[in-house]
């Protein structure tokens, strides 16, 4: 903290304060304007550029909302003539919403590297391939797992990164990038829900775009390699060295001979795992599958190529073999400020299980998948898994999520790179880690000349 | 044991029943003329030990129990089965006493003599009868039951395929409207079909996979199970997945409804998991796998008796604290070594 | 009329004195359960007695009953409970007995109370074997087994498991302040059982490793709770918490009809021992020491998983139900 305020650029004059950079994230669109008026013709062309930009948007969309209404009109008035409108009408409406006590849940179409260009946040033109690679993955399940979805998507964000050209119009890139960035992000929401992983990195690269644009005078060029340096340092602290120092952490935390029963695959498990044996150590391992995601026998695999037997068995015979287990370890997607964990459907069941039967439940997470947000139920937010291909003549609804809400009450202790902390003491990370804009003090880049 | 077959357990009870009608009607020959009724108790005994496939099939034993119980009930009525030799408690010390009085009146009573054919026709063949037609007339006993446990707009959980669970919902639809979620079982497909049929008699059905139990157990308000075995005290078992299920229940505070014929009563004890269960081949559980995997299936969940709320049976509704009663009305003790 | 009263109940306190150094004596010399031998005391009394009349005879042994249980030491330092239970159902049957005789003579009908006790004598002592069966069923090799307290029939069937060849790991909490635990401890060490002796503050600890407890009882109440030595209770808390099982071994002369609902609903005797403990004498203890020796505690059925008696194994609820019977029948 007391070191930061020499890293800001003597230039500007203005110390430092934390308070208000939270006051900016708040107030973006304020901040934004105070900024750009002391800044300068350029930066107003550039103004003018996006504003009108944000307009042409604005009427487009509303054009395209007009000529839906007229379309559904034109529909509304056949169906009266036609009756297979009527059916089509009612799938249309089926696929977007369900018609249950879930309907307030999203459900994600299927998009084909075709037919993601039309969805309507993103200009068809400026769709980076990059992007369109990761929402294929992201939807046939090729990538699948918070961290492993986190990576992929700052990965391809690199990519974009490097390939993005500054229209002519405009030329200060980290003005022009903001807005990019925020179309790409909500362009991730159509595909899968958005984790708290990612959404920690959008505002981490949001941090850095606002620093950029503020405190120093970076070309273009110059601008992309410091972001993506920086993208790169916060997978390397957040990502794998958090992980790593999980690893030790957890290691020091079980004793040898333990016997431990993990769920689903997590990154952060198998690896410890992994590293567990080849310290020469043993542990009686019991992997738990769920047949839907197939997670368990794919960290079977994983562990067998390594040379490390384990038992599997399915969630619902997981009665049997309670009694011998000593620890439950499992990953999470995110960690809620209420103490909650999010994680892969059937980890709360394991969890009420575990705490019938006095069994330690461990969470590993790293730290960045902490979120401000908190549930106490499963049902008001989740994310519906199309997993079964819907059949025409069924005449039943099916149900499949896949996230399941843990309660804190379940959870023993959370297994974090800042130490092994209790379920409610999460909020409190949260907290410190705001003082550290999410990661640790961002370097402000100079230009060396 | 055939899981794929809809309903298993009611059919090999009922075709073990037919098979010892058909066998006691045609081979008189393998007892002796004037067997008594003990005699046919012990031949009966016999037969279903020999039925048996192997130590976790408990719907034959259980059904040639009841015959042997209802041959009692019979005979002692007719006045036909003299009271026991001496006993090893407390109970048979009245009997003992009784006995004293008696030859103390030197009244010694000898039953009549009668023939093993005129005890098969008066008392074995219509002992037989009446236990089928338990079996037969089990669902619509319990269907009596149905409109008075559930409210308008309940939500209820259902899990696995059982057809008692089906008659009984689609008998308590004739008054009430209600929502039902199945819960499908991770190894076999049974509760698409549950869904499917109940889809069929316009029942609002969602079907969900195992793993979200927790998510929709806030939804539910009562779980209705069907059963594999009674136990006797209190406990059931049934597929694997139900403790987990009978376990959220009592953290939602959910009651758990059984619902079963009387013929699944079992006078066994299970003291934990492993007590009443056997592993399955991998190669069920998951069809890919390889021989490698050690892969751990099992074939039964004992859920213990203070996760259920309500037995409903076809003699009666009953908690798991009296069920023993049902057990001591429906079998004779002697009989529980099958 | 006085003189001739005096003379009675002269005879009568000189039958009594009799009949407890006969018991005295037989608890001295024999192994045999004191609950035998109080039948067998009372066959004595039936076989001597000089009474010519039924109701005599029958406030004979009522008096004498009672009278040993007021004066008698059952052993180990129990309470009274096991005798006052065995009493009331000799005494139910006897006078059962006699209602449905209709002996001729004196003699035939003394012949007849002595068959009724003879064969009660039998039902207790076939009882342990009994439980034993029950247990053999579900004892296992790999089970871990806390056993709590000394009692007969718990280590009967422990040795009947082990000559089976049913070995299993055994705990025994110490059981202060009695300490019988270290008695349970020899004897099945003897015999070659692998048993850990703990101290009675670590079952808390040790619970977590155990498959089940296994406790015999002084008396079994009507809810189908036990009254037991003291710790039962607390272990059986430990146990409930920690979701293991917990099951009694008892036998069914050891049902009462008492109806207990908390501690305080134990008879005094039972809750205030007047016994001195025994303290380690390097403890320096203070002089004016307020010590709270219960005897016994309660340990209400929903902390009972199983019972396990000759009749046949119950779950707690149906205690009453055969309670019912044995008085009933």
């Amino acid at each position: 903290m007391s070191e930061k305020p020499n890293q800001q650029n003597p230039k500007k004059g203005e110390p430092w304060k934390p308070k208000e950079k939270f006051d900016k994230k708040a107030n973006k669109e304020k901040q934004k304007l105070e900024q750009e008026q002391t800044k300068t013709e350029a930066k107003q062309e550039s103004k003018q550029e996006e504003s009108n930009k944000i307009k042409q948007e604005s009427n487009q969309t509303i054009q395209q909302q007009n000529i839906k209404q007229v379309q559904q009109q034109k529909k509304e008035e056949q169906p009266i003539v036609d009756k297979q409108n009527i059916v089509q009408k009612n799938e249309q409406k089926e696929q977007n919403k369900r018609q249950d006590f879930l309907s307030h849940l999203p459900i994600f179409q299927d998009y084909t590297s075709e037919s993601i260009k039309s969805v309507k946040q993103i200009d068809p033109q400026t769709l980076h391939h990059s992007f369109v690679e990761l929402c294929i993955q992201y939807q046939n399940g090729q990538c699948i797992g918070s961290t492993h979805r986190c990576v992929e998507f700052l990965n391809a964000l690199k990519q974009f990164i490097k390939d993005y050209k500054l229209s002519r119009q405009s030329n200060y890139f980290a003005i022009a990038f903001v807005d990019e960035l925020k179309k790409i992000f909500n362009l991730m929401k159509n595909f899968r829900t958005v984790n708290e992983g990612m959404s920690t990195s959008y505002l981490f690269i949001n941090e850095c775009l606002m620093i950029l644009r503020r405190d120093t005078k970076l070309d273009e060029n110059e601008s992309k390699i410091w972001l993506c340096n920086q993208i790169d340092q916060f997978i390397q602290s957040k990502i794998i060295s958090a992980s790593e120092l999980i690893i030790k952490n957890a290691t020091q935390l079980i004793q040898e001979g333990t016997t431990i029963l993990v769920y689903a695959r997590s990154y952060l498990i198998e690896n410890f795992i992994i590293n567990y044996f080849k310290q020469g150590k043993q542990l009686t391992i019991f992997v738990v599958d769920n047949p839907q995601f197939g997670e368990g026998s794919q960290l079977v695999k994983r562990l067998q190529q390594q040379g490390i037997s384990c038992y599997q068995i399915l969630l619902s015979h997981v009665s049997y073999i309670l009694s011998k287990v000593d620890k439950i370890l499992v990953g999470a997607s995110s960690m809620l400020c209420n103490g909650a964990l999010v994680s892969r459907v059937g980890t709360a069941l394991l969890a009420c299980l575990a705490s019938t039967h006095k069994i330690p439940f461990l969470v590993f997470c790293e730290s960045y998948k902490f979120s401000e947000k908190s549930q106490i139920d499963s049902l008001s937010w989740n994310e519906i898994a199309q997993l079964q291909q819907v059949n025409e003549n069924q005449q039943y609804t099916s149900l499949s999520l896949r996230y399941d809400i843990t309660q804190s009450n379940y959870i023993n202790m959370i297994v974090t790179e800042v130490g092994l902390i209790p379920a409610t003491s999460v909020k409190a990370v949260i907290g410190e880690f705001k003082k550290y804009n999410y990661v640790d003090a961002i370097e402000v880049p100079r230009k060396d000349q | 044991m055939n899981s794929q077959i809809a309903q298993p357990r009611l059919y090999s009870s009922k075709e073990s029943i037919l098979a010892l009608k058909a066998h006691l009607s045609a081979k008189q020959a393998k007892l002796p003329r004037n067997s008594t009724i003990e005699d046919y108790i012990i031949y009966i005994k016999k037969l279903s030990n020999r039925l048996k496939q192997g130590p976790l099939d408990f719907w034959i034993p259980n059904v040639f129990r009841r015959v042997i119980q209802v041959i009692r009930l019979m005979s002692s009525e007719q006045g036909l089965l003299q009271i026991k030799n001496k006993e090893n408690n407390f109970k048979d010390l009245a009997h003992t006493i009784q006995r004293q009085s008696s030859r103390s009146k030197t009244t010694v009573e000898t039953g009549t003599e009668t023939g093993s054919n005129e005890i098969q026709q008066n008392i074995i063949l219509p002992a037989i009868e009446q236990v089928l037609e338990e079996l037969e007339s089990h669902s619509d006993d319990i269907n009596t039951f149905a409109s008075t446990h559930f409210f308008t707009n309940e939500v209820l959980l259902v899990y696995e395929y059982s057809t008692t669970v089906l008659n009984f919902l689609l008998s308590a639809k004739k008054t009430r409207n209600f929502e039902i979620i199945v819960l499908e079982s991770e190894t076999e497909t049974l509760g698409k079909q549950f869904a499917t049929d109940l889809g069929k008699h316009q029942l609002n059905v969602t079907l969900t996979p195992f793993t979200n139990a927790y998510a929709i157990m806030q939804r539910v308000n009562k779980t209705l199970l069907g059963v594999d075995a009674i136990l006797k005290n209190g406990g059931l078992l049934m597929h694997p997945g139900t403790y987990a299920i009978c376990v959220l229940a009592k953290q939602f505070a959910v009651p758990v409804i059984v619902l079963s014929g009387a013929h699944k009563l079992t006078p066994k004890y299970a003291f934990d998991q492993t007590t009443f269960n056997e592993l399955v081949s991998p190669l069920k559980i998951n069809s890919n796998s390889s021989v490698d995997q050690m892969s751990i299936g099992i074939t039964f969940d004992y859920v213990p008796p203070e996760y259920i709320s309500l037995y409903i049976t076809n003699q009666g509704q009953y908690t798991p604290q009296s069920i023993y009663q049902l057990f001591s009305d429906f079998y004779d003790v002697k009989d529980e070594d099958i | 009329m006085s003189l001739c009263f005096s003379q009675k109940s002269d005879s009568m306190s000189l039958t009594l004195k009799k009949v407890l150094e006969e018991y005295n004596q037989l608890n001295e010399t024999t192994k045999e359960h004191y609950a035998v031998i109080l039948i067998k005391v009372m066959i004595n009394l039936i076989t001597n007695s000089k009474e010519m009349t039924m109701q005599g005879l029958t406030h004979e042994i009522k008096t004498a009953g009672e009278y040993l249980i007021n004066n008698v030491k059952a052993g180990h330092g129990r309470s009274e409970l096991v005798l006052r239970s065995t009493q009331t159902i000799y005494q139910h049957y006897i006078s059962k007995g006699l209602q449905h005789l209709r002996a001729d003579s004196m003699e035939a009908l003394k012949q007849s109370l002595l068959e009724i006790s003879q064969e009660q004598i039998d039902i207790l002592v076939r009882s342990k074997d009994n439980i034993k069966t029950q247990c053999l069923k579900f004892f296992n090799n790999r089970f871990k087994v806390l056993v709590l307290g000394y009692s007969n029939v718990v280590l009967y069937s422990l040795i009947e498991a082990f000559k089976a060849g049913i070995v299993m790991q055994i705990y025994i909490p110490e059981c202060r302040p009695k300490s019988e635990g270290i008695e349970t401890y020899r004897q099945l060490t003897e015999i070659g059982y692998p048993c850990k002796l703990i101290f009675d503050s670590a079952i808390g600890q040790v619970m977590e490793d155990i498959d089940m407890v296994l406790t015999g009882a002084e008396a079994v109440v009507e809810n189908g709770g036990i009254i037991n030595r003291v710790g039962t209770y607390t272990t059986a808390i430990c146990a409930k918490f920690q979701k293991k099982p917990f099951y009694v071994l008892a036998e069914s002369f050891k049902f009462t009809r008492l109806f207990p609902l908390s501690q305080k609903d134990l008879s005094d005797s039972i809750r205030f021992s007047q016994e001195e403990p025994c303290f380690s004498e390097k403890l320096k203890l203070p002089d004016n020491l307020d010590l709270i020796n219960p005897l016994c505690d309660y340990t209400p059925p929903d902390l009972i998983t199983l019972l396990f008696t000759d009749l046949g194994v119950f779950t707690p609820s149906a205690v009453s139900e055969e309670l019912i019977k044995i008085f009933n029948t």
